[in-house]
């Protein structure tokens, strides 16, 4: 019952226009949505982000859900791709307040009988733990690691900031270098086809399996092969901002009012106004309506399509495959927690300091048939990944408190009897390591559609992982990189290729594709190893 | 790492940090603000501990409507939204009895009131209006201008006995030479009959400021409660809006924010202020300010940590310790409920079929004794009230104003508050509050399901506590957890506050300014202390006045020679 609301005394306090106009609106203040802004901005445009939500930052958030005084990372905590992104260093984020911290020990994984394997940013040291197995594991292990690492940097990374090439092409052109063949082997194949030809540890393939499977990727689907160099590569580089992920965004946030921009917050988009065909500007849920030839819109695409006031002909056939469009198969629920000191592994003391520790699985079945079963949307926790967030950022507590979570896997909603999985899932940590609870926080999928509306079913990356959504499919062939049919409309946000994760390509991708259909003269240049791609494949 | 060199440097970006790099940028400094927490604004924050539902650990009214920055900086510009709440207040008492009130819902206050008290009523009518022209300048005289020198004290002189003298001699039945004496409750009982209509009114000033009984402090006892009055609203979505608008007000005015970065030691060379080291992530890093450096956090932190008792003489040191922050500190309790409270009685029908909401409900109302009794606890007996006698509760909810706070089919009731000692005054130490927080709780749910019997455990979905101890590790600058920071009391009001020696926002460190609520007028986020401070900073020429910019008609300037004769 509001019953109350819409009060408004005339000639009082001077408020932001009913009506406003401007050259371009970004919808939603995700990491996507910033970036749009910030390079449209930067190139002169007048750039208005729309954001629902009373903070901007989308899934780049840092918040007080263990109130009072204890933040965590509700979100996006796991940075897997600063080294390539072209935001960071087109508009040098480092000076607004970014520090970006990349520990050694990244991943370890702590088995049910103990035994445990670890991954770094060296790559000496991972071979070094997998040597526990065997000499000739450790062997393949780097020999795989290496190759895969060559196919991030020279195919995977630099694709992430580029439009896609239709499969047919895409083929064609990857047959020119070695890597690109051996790369396109990979693509045909399913993930745990790939970890079980790569190695022979029953440990090292749950490992490896888990880093894919984490993710929303299904170990047994043909044709999603080639997640597996990027996840497990990227995995071992993952960054950490310091003072937290919502850094990231302010410091895009920071960027994008110094060049002009404009950012309202509670301001939901209502609509998306179309006319004969062609962009208008929005409509706020307060009816307030801002004016513009472009939208950029953040949100998953069938979201955005449902926003428009108007489809034309030329863009029916999209609204309506739209419609069919397959959210995540599964998603996280998290239990946050405070402990008056640091936990300790219970099984070794140098596993207490690792940015992710993954517990709870034995065995590569293991691990597959936990996903397995999330297919179906069956939720009987066994295990998942731990960190320990105070161990890299002391920021997060006010009182003094240490800050971690454990997070697993998890089918939508997952919202019944949220406390009592909490405490499953903290008995199950405890198998592992020794700390003490002053407070915890579950966090659900539901809870993850509830606070980002743009992840309707928990969906964090805005759509299913799954060939017919992938590459120059997602979110469809029209809409791929970025333009649309409707003239002014473009789609900036994870439903769109590459996808989500806090890469950053779908914002790149739509704000080079808005300059160039405006003609509007672009400052910056693709960093070296894009343009090296391009050369090479485009 | 490299130094970095502005014209200013602000530490802290609460409200009133913001508020003067604000001012300082727009009138063309290069300004640098460093604020320890990931979030600017200070007290003026929201959070969402339950997805989708957003509570007010601190500030949740604008109060500062009248403050010249919204005309000075054009916070429209940068999205600044209202949400308005016609019913702004109500209170309601053991028999059944309600009252409403709420400036832009005069006629069904009238109507409230009249049911119990004809006279009152026609009271509420007359200032309604003779106040409503001169709200404005009316509140500017008293918040809006710097405190003045303390040669300068004839009371006949002070800005608001001037503008009543000149503006509104209607007014000076309530503020009056004789009036400056009493205390708020006294100053009510001249004029009102109706008892619950004053205990809503003291409640109005005690959680603005000033404790109802103390004397002296009448007059800003009502102008405090007129400032939440006048505005009678909050920005969109909660006051943490207000502070985005502000904050890309400073960003397009090239402001450098440093965010999680602790300011360690203001730099001092020859007496002067010449920056800052700061701290945490950046430890070591030094921040060099040409021109002046602002200290916006409390004045203890200021000299005792980042001064580190330097520089000042011991008399000074002394006074700073000294000064108290005694004056009830605030328990804030917030649930998400599925149904609002229904109160019994006369409430019903006013509440709800009339639709008069109050977006805060005083409760009892019956009697000043439960404030007096709450205070007494506090102020006495240096303990949390748990007693039924003591309980008065003030209960908030502006999700039926603003629909951003929370979905559909639920109510955010926050902040809920008693009042309780601030931790250091507790007779049984700090943590006091904290140990008995959920039996304070339970306590305060007992006492409103007595007025709202559909209260119980199943319409409550979630329950949040700040205590004043959370609350000032939280945010540093709400020392004793006070969103006033120190005691509103005569002493340690206007010139006398913080202390005589500091109340022209100067300090004894050539180049050193203060901006924070434990200086004049407090705080509320008026935006009042960094207007008032521009006013010196013009006087000491540190900043030419920028055409934008005008200045309090009752400001005095200090004699040259007066300037830093105190110090």
């Amino acid at each position: 019952m509001r019953v109350f609301t819409g009060y408004k005394p005339k000639d009082f306090l001077k408020e932001f226009p009913e009506e406003f106009e401007c050259d371009a609106v970004v919808v939603g203040a995700g990491p996507n949505g910033l970036i749009s802004a910030l390079y449209l901005a930067s190139a002169g445009l007048k750039v208005i982000v729309c954001e629902k939500r009373y903070e901007i930052g989308g899934g780049l958030a840092t918040e007080e859900i263990l109130f009072p005084s204890n933040l965590s990372n509700t979100h996006a905590v796991y940075h897997m791709m600063v080294d390539y992104m072209p935001v960071l260093k087109d508009f040098k984020l480092d000076e607004y307040g970014l520090d970006w911290i990349k520990p050694n020990s990244q991943v370890s994984f702590i088995s049910q009988d103990g035994f445990y394997l670890t991954f770094h940013r060296m790559v000496q040291d991972s071979k070094d733990s997998v040597g526990k197995i065997s000499i000739e594991e450790a062997e393949r292990f780097e020999g795989n690691f290496r190759l895969w690492r060559r196919m991030v940097d020279e195919i995977l990374a630099p694709a992430t900031y580029v439009p896609p090439l239709p499969p047919l092409e895409m083929i064609e052109k990857f047959q020119r270098t070695d890597i690109g063949k051996k790369f396109l082997d990979l693509a045909e194949k399913s993930p745990a086809e790939i970890i079980d030809e790569s190695f022979k540890s029953e440990k090292l393939k749950a490992l490896i399996a888990y880093l894919v499977g984490m993710w929303g990727v299904d170990l047994e689907e043909t044709g999603m092969g080639f997640m597996v160099p990027l996840l497990v590569v990227r995995a071992t580089q993952k960054c950490y901002p310091y003072g937290g992920s919502h850094r990231f965004a302010s410091s895009l946030a920071r960027k994008i009012i110094g060049a002009g921009g404009l950012i309202l917050d509670n301001a939901e988009v209502e609509k998306i106004l179309v006319e004969g065909g062609e962009i208008k500007g929005v409509q706020l849920t307060d009816g307030r309506k801002i004016f513009s030839k472009i939208v950029a819109s953040s949100l998953p695409a069938p979201l955005t399509f449902e926003k428009l006031t108007e489809i034309p002909d030329s863009a029916k056939e999209i609204a309506e495959s739209l419609k069919q469009w397959k959210w995540d198969k599964w998603s996280f629920f998290t239990v946050h927690f405070t402990s008056p000191n640091p936990p300790h592994c219970k099984v070794n003391k140098e596993l207490d300091k690792f940015f992710v520790s993954i517990v709870g699985f034995s065995d590569f079945q293991s691990v597959l048939s936990y996903f397995g079963k999330l297919k179906e949307g069956k939720f009987t926790p066994v295990g998942g990944h731990f960190t320990p967030e105070s161990l890299i950022d002391e920021t997060l507590s006010r009182d003094g408190k240490f800050v971690s979570f454990l997070q697993v896997c998890a089918p939508y909603p997952s919202d019944k009897e949220k406390e009592k999985i909490g405490k499953e899932l903290l008995d199950i940590l405890s198998d592992y390591f020794e700390f003490e609870v002053d407070m915890f926080v579950c966090e659900s999928p539901k809870d993850i559609e509830s606070r980002l509306a743009s992840m309707p079913y928990g969906s964090i990356k805005h759509g299913d992982y799954t060939p017919s959504q992938m590459g120059y499919f997602r979110p469809t062939e029209e809409c791929s990189s970025s333009a649309t049919p409707i003239k002014g409309l473009y789609l900036c946000g994870a439903s769109s290729y590459p996808g989500g994760l806090i890469i950053g390509g779908p914002g790149y991708i739509a704000a080079n594709r808005i300059c160039d259909d405006l003609k509007v003269q672009k400052w910056w240049q693709p960093p070296d190893y894009i343009r090296k791609f391009l050369k090479e494949y485009y | 790492m490299v130094t970095e060199r502005y014209d200013a440097v602000v530490i802290g970006g609460g409200p009133n940090g913001l508020g003067i790099a604000a001012y300082l940028a727009k009138a063309g400094l290069k300004v640098c603000v460093c604020e320890e927490r990931l979030e600017l604004g200070g007290g003026a924050e929201n959070v969402e501990p339950l997805p989708g539902f957003r509570i007010d650990p601190h500030a949740t009214y604008l109060y500062g409507a009248a403050a010249p920055i919204f005309e000075q900086l054009e916070l429209w510009k940068f999205g600044f939204r209202m949400k308005y709440f016609a019913t702004l207040a109500g209170g309601v008492t053991t028999d059944g009895k309600a009252i409403v009130s709420g400036r832009f819902n005069i006629e069904n206050t009238i109507q409230s009131i009249k049911k119990y008290s004809p006279k009152d009523a026609e009271f509420v009518r007359f200032s309604h209006e003779s106040f409503e022209p001169y709200a404005k300048d009316f509140l500017r005289s008293i918040f809006w201008t710097p405190p003045y020198p303390l040669e300068h004290q004839d009371p006949d002189n002070l800005p608001w006995m001037r503008f009543v003298k000149e503006k509104a001699p209607g007014l000076s039945l309530l503020i009056n030479r004789d009036t400056m004496e009493l205390s708020t409750y006294e100053l009510l009982d001249i004029q009102f009959e109706f008892e619950p209509l004053k205990v809503v009114m003291g409640q109005g000033a005690w959680y603005n400021g000033p404790f109802p009984a103390w004397r002296g402090m009448g007059i800003f006892g009502l102008a405090t409660g007129l400032l939440m009055a006048y505005s009678s609203g909050c920005p969109v979505g909660g006051m943490h809006s207000m502070i985005h608008a502000l904050v890309r007000f400073c960003l397009a005015h090239g402001v450098k924010f440093y965010t999680n970065a602790p300011v360690d030691e203001i730099i001092v060379e020859n007496g002067e202020a010449k920056g800052v080291v700061l701290g945490g992530g950046y430890s070591g890093k030094e921040i060099r300010a040409e021109k002046l450096v602002v200290s916006a956090v409390d004045v203890k932190t200021t000299f005792l940590k980042l001064l580190k008792e330097k520089y000042v003489s011991k008399s000074l040191i002394q006074k700073v310790k000294d000064i108290s922050l005694h004056g009830g500190s605030l328990f804030v309790l917030h649930l998400i409920v599925k149904e609002l409270p229904k109160y019994k009685g006369d409430a019903e029908e006013l509440f709800f079929t009339g639709k008069n909401y109050p977006s805060v409900v005083c409760l009892p109302a019956d009697s000043r004794e439960y404030v007096l009794n709450q205070a007494r606890d506090i102020f006495s007996f240096r303990t949390h009230p748990m007693k039924d006698e003591s309980m008065h509760i003030m209960i908030c909810c502006h999700d039926i104003y603003d629909e951003t706070r929370c979905p559909p089919g639920y109510h955010v009731l926050s902040p809920i508050y008693i009042q309780v000692p601030p931790p250091e005054y507790h007779k049984d130490g700090p943590l006091a509050v904290n140990k008995a927080k959920w039996e304070i709780a339970e306590k305060i749910l007992g006492t409103i399901k007595k007025f709202a019997p559909n209260m119980t455990e199943k319409n409550i979905v979630a329950k949040f506590i700040n205590t004043p101890y959370d609350s000032e590790h939280r945010n540093m600058g709400l020392i004793g957890g006070n969103w006033y920071a120190i005691r509103e009391c005569e002493d340690q009001w206007w010139s006398f506050r913080p202390i005589p020696e500091l109340a022209r926002y100067r300090t004894p460190i050539h180049k050193l300014y203060l901006s924070h609520q434990t200086s004049y007028p407090g705080g509320l986020c008026l935006f009042a202390v960094p207007y008032n401070l521009m006013h010196i900073l013009i006087d000491d020429g540190i900043i030419q006045k920028p055409d934008w910019f005008f200045t309090s008609p009752y400001h005095i300037k200090d004699k040259e020679s007066d300037i830093r004769k105190n110090l």
